[in-house]
C-alpha cells in the first residue's frame, strides 16, 4: 500500500464508526460485497469498526452519488453481531478514476506479454513470507506512465494528475482475540494484518484474501475465484475452487480440497492432506519431521522439490500418470479397469517421513534445485 | 560538483557491431522455426487490454457526447464474439481427444458455472457500459474459459505422449 | 519511425519472411547492443538477441500498433537474456527481508568528473543480483513495478537490490581521485 500524496487535500467522509463490547458477543457475522477492508487485532476486548472514504478531485455531486450507493448496517441478535456492507466497488485501498471526453489510450511495451521461463527454481519458505508481505501496488505516477489522453483531434497527450480522481478507502475492523468470526465476502479485498487464532469460518467468492497466520483446528475456509495468500495455515479445512493464485508459506495440520486452482506452497509440515481435481501444484520444501504428506488427485499437475531437511520416502499410486525426474520420463499407462497400482517409489519405505500421492491422469515432476516445464 | 548519472543513459547509445554471418545465422533459425509456428491466443488478450488499458485499481469512464452506439459496446461485442468462437473450437478439440466421461462432465459443469457468472456480468455491463472494471470482468471470464480448455488439452497431450519406458526404483 | 514499420509488421503477422528479415535488419544492431549489456559473451548475446526475434515473430499477433515496436521488442530480448542468466544460476531466492527505510531513492548524484565508462565499469563489478537490477533501472529506465514483473520478484526486493547496488557503486567510485597513482 503506497501513500502517494499527503492526506488533507481530500474530502473525508465517515461511513461507519462504531465499537462494540466483545463480552456481550458470542460471534461476529461479517458480510462484505465490493469492499476493501483491513483487519487487525483489538487491544481492548472491543470490536471496532472504522470506515471512512477520502475523496480527492471529486465534485460534490459525485461524492454524494458514491455515498448513496454504499449501504452499511449492524445489528446484534442473540449475542451475534451482524455487520453488512456493500456498494463501494473499491477493490483496493486506493483507486483512481479518470473521466475523459474522448478516451484514453495505452502506450507502453505491453508488459502483459511475457513468456514464462521454462525453468522454475526451488524457492525458500522465506521467499513466500517475503512475497506475502510485499505488495505490487503501483503509484499514480506508474499508472499514468503508460496512459495518454486523446483530444478531439485524436492527438495524444499526457494525463494531468489533477484530473485523476482518487478514492482512498480506510476501512479498519479491529477484532478481539477470542471471538468466533464468520465472514461472507463477494467481490472484495480483505487484508488481515495480524495473526488470527480465532475460530474462522470464511466464505469468499471472487475476493482477494491476504492473511498472516491462521491457526485454529476448527477453521473452515471456502474460497471460490479470487486469490489467497497466507503465511502459516495451521488447523482446519480449506477449500479452493478455481482460485488462480494460492500462495502459502507453510501448511500444517490441514485438510485441503482443491479444484481448478494454482497452489504454491513454501513448506509442507505435519499432517497435511490434499484432495484435488485438475489443479497445479508447486511444493517447494518439507519441514524436518513432516511425517506423512498425503495427496489424492485426478488430472493434477504436481511439481515437487525433494525434501532437503530429512530423509524421505515417496510413493505414487494410481494410473495414467507421467513422471518427470531430471532426464527420466516414466509413463504409467491408463488402466482399462481403472485399477490403481504402485507407480513410482523413491527412497526407503521404512523412512518415517513419507510422501504418498494417489494420482490418476496426472503429471508429476520432481526436482532437486530446479524443475523444467515444457518441451 | 555533482551530476545525476541517470542522464548518461538517456541519450542514444553507440551501437555494437554484430559478429560476421549473423544474418545468415538468423535466416537459418527463422527457416527452422517456420514449421513450428503455434497459434497464439495472446492477441485476444491484448485486444482486450487495448480496450481496457488498465490494471487493478483504475476505473475509467469514457464520456460520449453524442448518441452513437458507444464504441465501447461495439468493441466489447467484437471481442466477445471472437472469444466465444475460440471457446467453442477449443471445446470441440477437447472432447475430441478426451475419453474420460468424468473429466468431460466436470468440465461441462465448470464451463456452465462460468457461463452463468458471465450472464450476470453481462447484465451489469448493459446497465453500466462505461465501466471499465465490468469490461475487465467480462474479458477475464472469457479468458478463463479459453485458458482452462487449452490447459486440459495440453495436459491430455502430455499424458498421451510416447515415452521411454524407463521405470526405475531408487 | 513508427509509420513506416506498420505495413512491415502487418506482413510479419502473415509470416512473410522477407518482411521479417527487414525488421531484423532494422533492429538487430540496437537489440544486440541491449543484449550485450546483460550477457558478456558476444556469442551468447547474439543468440539471445536472435532467439528474442524468433519469439517476437511467433507472438507478433500480440503486438499492438499503439505501442513502440522497439520497446516491445527490447522487452522480449531482455527477458531472453535473463533466461540465460537464470540458467547460470541467477536467482533471487534468498531474500533478506529488510526494513523499508525511507531513503532518498531519487538521489543518483555522483562526482561530475566521472565518465559514463567509469559508471559502466563499476556496474560490472556488482554482484549478479544487484547488477541486473541496477542495469534495468539505470540503463533501461524501468521502474520498480516493471522490474519486479520482469524478474518475478517482490517490489521490496527490487528496491533493496537497487539501494545496495547504488551504495556499492558509490563505494567503488570514490577512489577516483587516486586513479592517477595506479
Amino acid at each position: 500500500m503506497l501513500i502517494t500524496s499527503a492526506m488533507g487535500f481530500g474530502q473525508v467522509k465517515e461511513i461507519f464508526n462504531k465499537s462494540y463490547d466483545a463480552k456481550d458477543l458470542k460471534s461476529l457475522n461479517l458480510q462484505f460485497n465490493g469492499t476493501y477492508v483491513e483487519f487487525s487485532l483489538s487491544e481492548d476486548d472491543k470490536v471496532h469498526f472504522d470506515y471512512t472514504l477520502e475523496f480527492e478531485n471529486y465534485s460534490k455531486k459525485e461524492i454524494e452519488h458514491k455515498l448513496s450507493e454504499i449501504k452499511t448496517e449492524a445489528t446484534i441478535k442473540d449475542g451475534v453481531l451482524e455487520f453488512k456492507t456493500s456498494g463501494s466497488e473499491a477493490k483496493n485501498d486506493v483507486s483512481y478514476s479518470l473521466e475523459t471526453l474522448y478516451g484514453i489510450e495505452f502506450e507502453g511495451d505491453f508488459i502483459n506479454f511475457k513468456e514464462k521461463s521454462n525453468r522454475e527454481f526451488r524457492k525458500s519458505k522465506q521467499y513466500f513470507l517475503a512475497i506475502n508481505n510485499s505488495s505490487r501496488g503501483k503509484s499514480l505516477k506508474e499508472y499514468l506512465k503508460n496512459l495518454r489522453e486523446v483530444d478531439k483531434n485524436g492527438n495524444k497527450k499526457k494525463i494531468n494528475t489533477k484530473n485523476v480522481k482518487i478514492l482512498r478507502t480506510k476501512f479498519s475492523i479491529k477484532l478481539p482475540p477470542e471471538i468466533m468470526i464468520r465472514v461472507m465476502a463477494e467481490n472484495s479485498n480483505l487484508v488481515f494484518k495480524n495473526d488470527i487464532n480465532n475460530q474462522l469460518v470464511v466464505n469468499a467468492r471472487t475476493t482477494q484474501l491476504k492473511f498472516q497466520s491462521i491457526q485454529n483446528p476448527f477453521n473452515i475456509l471456502d474460497v471460490v475465484n479470487g486469490s489467497f495468500r497466507a503465511n502459516f495455515l495451521e488447523g482446519g479445512t480449506y477449500k479452493f475452487t478455481h482460485v488462480d493464485e494460492v500462495q502459502v508459506a507453510q501448511l500444517k495440520k490441514v485438510d485441503v480440497d482443491t479444484e481448478f486452482s494454482n497452489i504454491k506452497v513454501g513448506e509442507i509440515a505435519e499432517k497435511v492432506r490434499i484432495v484435488d481435481f485438475n489443479s497445479k501444484f508447486w511444493f517447494h520444501n518439507f519441514s524436518q519431521n513432516f511425517r506423512e504428506f498425503q495427496m489424492s488427485s485426478d488430472y493434477s499437475e504436481i511439481n515437487l522439490f525433494f525434501p532437503e531437511k530429512s530423509e524421505y520416502f515417496i510413493e505414487t499410486y494410481g494410473y495414467n500418470t507421467v513422471h518427470y525426474w531430471a532426464k527420466l520420463i516414466t509413463e504409467i499407462p491408463p488402466s482399462r479397469k481403472k485399477e490403481h497400482s504402485k507407480m513410482m517409489v523413491i527412497g526407503d519405505k521404512e523412512n518415517p517421513n513419507k510422501i504418498k500421492i494417489h494420482i490418476t491422469n496426472g503429471i508429476v515432476r520432481f526436482g532437486e534445485d530446479f524443475i523444467d516445464i515444457g518441451k | 560538483m555533482q551530476q545525476d548519472i541517470r542522464e548518461f543513459f538517456k541519450a542514444e547509445e553507440e551501437l555494437k557491431t554484430l559478429p560476421e554471418n549473423h544474418r545468415k545465422d538468423f535466416l537459418d533459425k527463422l527457416n527452422a522455426q517456420k514449421d513450428t509456428k503455434k497459434v497464439s491466443y495472446l492477441w485476444l488478450k491484448i485486444a482486450a487490454v487495448a480496450i481496457v488499458a488498465l490494471t487493478v485499481g483504475f476505473s475509467l469512464f469514457y464520456n460520449q457526447p453524442t448518441e452513437e452506439i458507444s464504441p465501447m459496446i461495439a468493441q466489447v461485442e467484437a471481442v466477445e464474439d471472437k472469444y466465444l468462437k475460440e471457446i467453442n473450437t477449443e471445446w470441440e478439440n477437447f472432447i475430441a481427444i478426451a475419453n474420460d466421461e468424468v473429466l468431460i462432465a466436470r468440465f461441462e459443469k465448470r464451463l456452465k458455472a462460468l457461463d452463468d457468472d458471465y450472464q450476470i456480468i453481462s447484465e451489469q455491463f448493459k446497465n453500466d457500459s462505461n465501466n471499465i472494471l465490468v469490461v475487465e470482468d467480462l474479458v477475464e471470464n472469457l479468458q478463463t474459459r479459453l485458458q482452462i480448455l487449452k490447459d486440459i488439452q495440453e495436459h491430455i497431450k502430455i499424458l498421451n505422449q510416447k515415452s521411454e519406458q524407463n521405470e526405475k526404483s531408487i | 519511425m513508427h509509420h513506416q514499420h506498420h505495413s512491415l509488421i502487418e506482413r510479419c503477422k502473415t509470416g512473410n519472411q522477407v518482411a521479417q528479415m527487414q525488421i531484423y535488419d532494422l533492429y538487430a544492431k540496437a537489440m544486440f547492443t541491449v543484449a550485450c549489456r546483460y550477457l558478456s559473451n558476444e556469442e551468447d548475446a547474439k543468440d539471445a538477441m536472435q532467439d528474442g526475434f524468433l519469439k517476437a515473430f511467433l507472438n507478433i499477433e500480440s503486438y499492438r500498433p499503439e505501442a513502440a515496436f522497439g520497446a516491445w521488442l527490447k522487452r522480449i530480448i531482455i527477458n531472453q537474456c535473463l533466461d540465460v542468466l537464470r540458467k547460470n544460476q541467477l536467482q533471487f531466492n534468498d531474500i533478506e527481508v529488510s526494513e523499508l527505510k525511507i531513503v532518498d531513492e531519487d538521489d543518483w548524484n555522483f562526482d561530475s568528473n566521472l565518465t559514463k565508462n567509469d559508471i559502466l565499469k563499476a556496474v560490472e563489478q556488482l554482484i549478479e543480483n544487484h547488477k541486473v537490477v541496477v542495469k534495468l533501472y539505470l540503463i533501461e529506465g524501468y521502474d520498480h513495478s516493471e522490474i519486479s514483473e520482469i524478474l518475478d520478484i517482490p517490489v521490496k526486493t527490487s528496491r533493496t537490490h537497487l539501494r545496495r547496488g547504488k551504495l556499492k557503486l558509490q563505494e567503488l567510485l570514490k577512489p577516483k581521485y587516486n586513479a592517477a597513482r595506479y
